[in-house]
């Protein structure tokens, strides 16, 4: 299992719980990640990548609990990360956030260097290494950020949303790049655009409240159900969550 | 990524020749007026330093701070710790302070060619430290504040810092900013330790808080307020009670040799100059001996005086006149005494000065230079009288100089 969750309880504040008991293993492959807005999504993306610290219970990958101070560095190194908003480092180059970012992620800054250029190959962005990140445009950007996750060659990598606000080609285009990238690492993807599920995707895990709705491989969660065949995403996500509802 | 790339996108870019020639601006005219004594040197750098890269990296290290905090640095999910990764976001702007700090330490060998020593450390260390705190609190505060807003509040509020509480009252707050060794130290001074001391624990708890609330975010507003309170707890008591400049007198460094039965000893800087010194003082603490009948000194020196020891002065440029001069004069009271309603011996200052001085063999136009003609006349008037009724003079007129309650007399009857 790439990342697992045992008995999470996690809340902002006090009067802002989103999981209190939430066990979780994520698929093997590439998972996507669905539910309504503020279903928990982001919020169980952050404690995947150990951004946050559940209040009680267990996040860990490959046996590592990224609470344990001895295993946080190592559980980060295999956890690679995009947040929903990526964001140019002023003054530096496409090519230089992603060696800064593999040397943030514990590369040597050689290493990180030299990886970023693979990086940028793999999300097509190689003929931009040497222009400013400032200058990206939204679409390049979210690549930039998926770069900056492939660089330290992590095992599994978190996205949040990475297609938000992106037109349908460039949606596209990111699509294929995600399932380029999940041949040979796990990819967990929240997102809100369920065109394209079928053909990106082996897994759905369904956040419904905090709760997990449907956690298991693409096929059951369209499944035929009763006298009726077999649904489309779509369909079967209103269901779901209806049922939940 | 290499150093360089990661230059060229750092703060420190455009700091580094603004820091440097701020600096060299605020040396100026200092490096004219030197002390011939490295400490003073070395202060005056360190303090020019403080002053012109402390408000300079302040303002890079909010740029850096910004920069980092508008790219998601510093999120969580990072593998380096906070303190690599703030240390290399400020190396390129520390590695310019200190090679503008270098550059003035080049400078200031040149000026003080001839002059024996080094640098302090001590006070070079004392200055870097409040620069890397400022340069901290600057890198912190960009976490939080937008660049527009951060890097000009940065600048003008440290400079205010560091270059205001020297013009304002109590004393000791200019003691805590760092700035304030700039008045020391003439060759017979050294600063306090203890004034270094509550600038380096003000310093320190400054950056330490600055990188707890740039690490930990708002939840270290504890730190940000209980280390520096602490700090201020520990360096209050060191400067209360000190006057306006950060200097004392000096105990040690000197160098002395045996002459004509008197040991005399001069600062270290001014080796080359102790026979020259001996020379002159010597023979005039002699006559000076015999004239006020008062016993010859086992020791002259440029160090503390008293318990058979006189205290002299042979400051480069000084002729033999003026350390004749300054050796009698050493024989007055050090300092007037607190008389409420007026001192009435205050008027015996300037003629016992001459009549010393006369005394001692310093020419006459010296004294009349250093003294005024008129004291002079007085003095002349005095010594043409025989020698018990010129004894009496002075010791009656120390005394008015030492007590409130006796009055300076002009000339006395034989």
């Amino acid at each position: 299992m790439p990342i697992s969750l045992q008995g999470c309880g996690f809340g902002y504040r006090r009067d802002s719980i989103v999981f209190t008991d939430l066990d979780l293993s994520f698929p093997e492959g590439r998972t996507v990640l669905l539910g309504p807005n503020g279903a928990g999504k982001s919020t169980l993306l952050g404690l995947a990548a150990s951004l946050f610290r559940p209040d009680r219970g267990r996040v860990s990958c490959q046996g590592l609990d990224p609470a344990r101070r001895r295993d946080r560095a190592r559980y980060r190194a295999l956890v690679g990360w995009m947040p929903q908003c990526v964001r140019p480092l002023p003054g530096l180059t496409v090519r230089e956030q992603v060696g800064y970012a593999g040397w943030l992620k514990g590369m040597s800054r050689r290493a990180a260097w030299r990886g970023s250029l693979a990086a940028l190959e793999t999300v097509e962005l190689g003929s931009l290494a040497d222009r400013s990140c400032a200058r990206l445009s939204g679409g390049q950007l979210r690549r930039l950020g998926l770069a900056q996750t492939l660089v330290h060659d992590a095992a599994v990598i978190l996205l949040d949303e990475p297609t938000a606000g992106l037109d349908p080609n460039q949606r596209h285009r990111f699509d294929e790049i995600v399932t380029r990238a999940g041949e040979d690492r796990h990819v967990i993807v929240s997102t809100h655009q369920i065109d394209n599920v079928t053909e990106t995707y082996d897994s759905v895990v369904l956040l419904d409240e905090g709760r997990v709705a449907y956690a298991g491989p693409l096929a059951g969660f369209t499944a035929a159900t009763g006298d009726r065949g077999p649904e489309s995403v779509e369909d079967a996500y209103r269901r779901h969550v209806a049922q939940e509802v | 990524m290499p150093i360089q790339r990661w230059l060229r996108g750092s703060a420190g870019r455009y700091a580094f020749p603004l820091m440097t020639v701020f600096m060299f601006y605020v040396l100026g005219d200092g490096m004219e007026v030197l002390e011939d004594n490295w400490l003073s040197a070395t202060v005056l750098i360190s303090s020019a330093g403080v002053l012109a890269i402390g408000p300079a990296c302040a303002a890079a290290g909010a740029w850096e701070g910004a920069r980092l905090a508008r790219g998601g640095v510093g999120a969580g999910a990072e593998v380096r710790r906070p303190v690599a990764i703030l240390g290399w976001s400020l190396l390129p702007v520390l590695g310019g302070a200190a090679v503008s700090l270098l550059a003035a330490l080049v400078l200031g060998a040149f000026v003080m060619a001839g002059v024996p020593g080094f640098p302090d450390p001590l006070v070079l260390a004392a200055g870097m430290i409040v620069i890397v705190a400022w340069t901290l609190a600057g890198f912190s505060a960009g976490r939080f504040l937008h660049p527009v807003i951060g890097v000009p509040l940065l600048l003008v509020g440290t400079w205010l810092w560091l270059a205001y509480p020297v013009a304002i009252e109590p004393f000791w707050l200019r003691h805590l900013t760092g700035n304030n060794l700039g008045f020391c130290c003439e060759t017979d001074s050294v600063f306090p330790g203890h004034a270094l001391l509550a600038q380096a624990a003000l310093a320190i708890a400054l950056a330490v808080a600055a990188f707890l609330m740039w690490a930990r975010g708002r939840t270290a507003w504890w730190a940000v307020v209980c280390v520096p309170v602490v700090a201020a707890g520990v360096a209050f008591p060191l400067v209360r009670d000190m006057g306006p400049e950060a200097q004392i007198p000096r105990t040690d460094g000197l160098v002395c040799a045996p002459w004509e039965g008197t040991e005399v000893c001069v600062w270290r800087e001014r080796e080359s100059r102790l026979a020259d010194a001996a020379r002159v003082a010597v023979p005039a603490a002699r006559r000076l001996s015999a004239g006020a009948k008062v016993p010859m000194p086992g020791r002259v020196t440029e160090g503390p005086a008293g318990g058979g020891a006189w205290g002299f002065s042979a400051p480069p440029g000084a002729d033999g006149g003026e350390i004749v001069f300054g050796l009698a004069t050493n024989l007055l009271p050090a300092a007037p005494p607190a008389c409420p309603g007026g001192w009435p011996g205050a008027g015996a200052y300037e003629p016992v000065s001459a009549w010393l001085a006369l005394t001692a063999g310093a020419p006459r136009a010296v004294v009349s230079r250093r003294a005024g003609e008129e004291n002079v006349r007085i003095a002349e008037a005095v010594l043409i009288r025989p020698p018990a009724g010129q004894v009496r003079w002075l010791r009656d007129n120390l005394a008015a100089l030492s007590r409130c309650d006796v009055p300076w007399r002009e000339v006395t009857s034989p």
